[in-house]
């Protein structure tokens, strides 16, 4: 084989939390993110390694645990190391361990040792360890592993020379005595790889051992042969995977006592320092409650400032670009459908950049997980765990990401109630829209004692979402039974400096993901939009002569005033609009309304865009969103459009209907079910439907 | 009576004598809770909430439920 033509494929594994994210950072120099809580890394990431002598592509796998999956996430990975035969199957793989942790690590090393991949075991966090007094005998774990192993450090970038110089070397491995077996074990796994006789191979022991004690995914008739082997030997699988554990940890610790040593006298470290505070019964709550408050009022004043300039930034661009361009058809698609349009997305960056700030600085300090510990007894009673309450705060950005991190809750149906509840929650998406509906009905200058009275009025709907997100919960857990017993077995990891390069990059990566997806529906529902508006039938093309003979009294002026609001009313979108009317007239809503709810259904924050781009092609000035919206009045009532009513029905049916096709598409490939897809848009559809009526008819 | 691991208050310490069949016992083999491993209670989350444990130099949140099947000294 031609090395320049051919890289080599390495993969990254280990268990959660040691680093592994940050070491791939430091060898491809690729944009990553990386965190401090388990699953973080969802899907394999892949990147190239910098300054070494041939081509290297580098693959980074979700954390896990052990090779007998319980996770969706482990199941993903296991399966991908099983399948030897696959093209993209690592020729290497890398083995990150924590020096801190070295016992734990080294479990999942042994078992993956006997895959029979040549393998590099890193072991990281080697200056955190010294500084614990565990002093590691490199010399004699070579000769007991016999394969390359390398200390390293990836905050600091030791050893990652000389890590690079066993990635490039050429490496075999040999298979190794089975030592997690007993000997009676051993032959009947003889006897079941001949049983079997499938594409393994039939010295592969291992493979077998996995398939017969897993749920891995088999044909029927492979999974019926399998159930009969294990009936007919009357094999438990429980304790033979039990056994084999016991049987590596006794391997390891006879190779541990020998390797390590560890300095006790340093008995309270930082870390259990900080647990006293952060996990008190008290404090600890307290701490948390105060943590989400400050990420609500961060979110809502000090993003605030920037996101004026923005939108006073746009007006003012397109008043701009309306003067420097001719008149016609392509300077209004600039002036009121793009520029608008793109606007309405640039301007919630500031809030999508600091909330990914906030929540990539609790990852990687370590936070998250000790909120998972906080929260768990409260999350069982509503049918989670309280690994759910990572997909919900990542849900309070984005359900996209949030419903991919519930994999890593092992109980499917804590994980499908997770799934189903998540989009309740305020996502960044739903920001804009709020924002701007609350600046409609609660002034700016207005304060309650120290607390801008904007920024609670978006607490508040954040607690409406997260209020709906459990009584929901709380209804799917009375109606599904449970599948197996729910577990919470989880490693809290040491409280770290949050790493600023690591945290900048995770922020730049899901802005530029927003702007990136967002952007691309913005814009052309923007243009789509204009075209409808700007387009009609007869009545449209008729407007002109229609007004100026039924209104030949009315000064130029006003006849002009009416021409634009008959022509969008006749125009395409307008027709649209208007026939939907009856079905949102009893939520308070006209049909201009109406076609931004229906453009948004694609995307919920298309909504400011269409809004803006409707009102834009209605009215002659340029102004901000806000003001053309406060200035709306309904022509046959002479009241503002958006009253107080109008404005608390759309924040209703914003906070409960599930207007995101990214969502919809993200649930049914996570849950394979149609079903449980159509049941969580169909129950989230009502819920808004309903509760936005209610509300209008409650309070006009 | 045999003493659990969920009988035990914050801070106090202890060895690991036996894990009683359950339907977790891999997981928590898995994790390094053995017999004869020692341990000390880090935390323990009220209203019968997860318990924190440590093992070596391994920290460990486990819920109430499987603490219960974990017997200790």
């Amino acid at each position: 084989m031609n090395r320049t033509t051919n890289p080599i494929k390495i993969a990254l594994v280990g268990n959660p939390n040691i680093g592994k994210t940050t070491l791939f950072n430091k060898l491809c120099g690729l944009n990553q993110r990386t965190g401090n809580y388990p699953g973080v890394t969802i899907d394999k990431k892949i990147g190239k390694v910098n300054n070494v002598s041939r081509e290297i592509e580098l693959i980074d796998l979700p954390g896990i645990n052990s090779m007998f999956p319980n996770s969706k996430d482990e199941e993903l990975v296991v399966k991908y190391l099983l399948n030897k035969k696959a093209i993209d199957y690592p020729d290497k793989l890398i083995v990150v361990v924590s020096a801190i942790n070295l016992k734990r690590n080294l479990y999942l090393f042994d078992q993956i040792r006997d895959l029979n991949v040549p393998i590099i075991l890193a072991i990281n966090m080697t200056d955190l360890a010294l500084k614990r007094g565990v002093a590691i005998d490199i010399d004699e774990l070579k000769k007991r592993l016999q394969i390359p192993i390398v200390l390293i450090s990836a905050k600091n970038s030791d050893g990652i020379d000389e890590l690079k110089g066993f990635m490039c070397a050429d490496q075999t491995i040999e298979s190794r005595e089975i030592h997690y077996l007993q000997e009676d074990e051993i032959s009947t796994l003889h006897e079941y790889a001949s049983f079997r006789n499938s594409f393994f191979d039939q010295n592969d022991i291992y493979a077998y051992f996995l398939e017969l004690t897993s749920k891995t995914e088999l044909s029927e008739a492979d999974q019926l042969m399998k159930e009969k082997f294990l009936k007919d030997n009357e094999i438990d699988q429980r304790r033979l995977k039990t056994n084999s554990s016991i049987l590596r940890y006794k391997h390891i610790n006879t190779i541990l006592s020998d390797t390590v040593k560890v300095d006790k006298s340093e008995a309270t470290d930082l870390t259990t320092r900080l647990d006293r505070i952060f996990l008190h019964p008290i404090f600890g709550y307290i701490i948390f409650g105060l943590i989400l408050f400050g990420i609500f009022q961060a979110i809502f004043w000090l993003a605030s400032y920037p996101m004026d300039l923005i939108d006073m930034g746009f007006a003012n661009l397109s008043t701009g670009v309306n003067n420097l361009l001719p008149e016609g058809y392509f300077t209004r698609l600039l002036t009121e459908g793009l520029i608008p349009g793109l606007g309405g997305v640039i301007i919630f960056i500031p809030q999508i950049a600091i909330l990914f700030l906030l929540f990539s600085i609790l990852e990687e300090s370590g936070y998250m997980s000790r909120i998972v510990y906080l929260t768990d007894r409260l999350m069982q009673r509503f049918g989670m765990s309280g690994k759910s309450i990572i997909p919900m705060i990542s849900g309070l950005a984005c359900a996209i990401p949030a419903i991919m991190a519930a994999r890593t809750i092992e109980n499917s149906r804590e994980r499908l109630i997770t799934i189903l509840v998540t989009p309740l929650l305020t996502c960044s998406a739903r920001i804009p829209v709020y924002v701007v509906i609350i600046a409609l009905i609660v002034p700016d200058d207005l304060n309650v004692w120290i607390f801008n009275a904007q920024g609670l009025a978006l607490m508040a709907l954040y607690l409406l979402g997260i209020m709906m997100t459990f009584i929901v919960a709380f209804v799917l857990k009375m109606i599904m039974k449970p599948t197996y017993k729910s577990y919470l077995l989880m490693e809290m990891p040491e409280y770290l400096r949050p790493d600023p390069k690591n945290v900048l990059i995770r922020v730049w990566h899901n802005v530029k993901a927003f702007v990136w997806n967002a952007g691309k529906i913005i814009i052309a529902t923007a243009i789509i939009l204009f075209v409808l508006a700007t387009n009609g039938g007869d009545a449209f093309k008729g407007a002109d002569e229609t007004i100026k003979t039924e209104y030949r009294d009315l000064s130029i002026e006003e006849q002009d005033v009416l021409i634009s609001s008959y022509k969008i009313e006749n125009s395409y979108l307008g027709i649209m609009g208007q026939a939907i009317e009856p079905v949102l007239k009893p939520l308070g809503y006209d049909w201009k309304i109406g076609i931004a709810i229906i453009t948004s259904l694609a995307a919920r924050e298309v909504f400011v865009g269409t809004i803006s781009v409707i009102y834009a092609i209605d009215s002659e000035e340029e102004m901000t969103i806000r003001d053309r919206l406060r200035n709306e009045v309904n022509p046959t009532t002479g009241l503002p459009v958006f009253g107080l009513a109008t404005c608390v029905s759309l924040l209703l049916f914003y906070a409960f209907s599930l207007q995101c096709m990214s969502t919809v598409a993200v649930t049914y490939k996570e849950t394979k079910s149609l079903r449980w897809t159509s049941i969580q848009f169909i129950y989230m559809s009502l819920l808004a439907y309903f509760s936005a009526l209610i509300a209008f008819q409650l309070l006009s | 009576m045999e003493i659990k691991l969920s009988d035990f208050k914050k801070g106090m310490k202890g060895k690991i004598i036996d894990v009683l069949e359950n339907p977790v016992s891999t997981k928590l083999a898995e994790f390094g809770i053995l017999p004869g491993v020692a341990f000390s209670i880090l935390n323990r989350a009220p209203f019968k909430g997860p318990i924190f444990i440590q093992i070596d130099n391994n920290r460990i949140a486990l819920r109430f439920k499987e603490a219960a099947f974990i017997v200790v000294e």
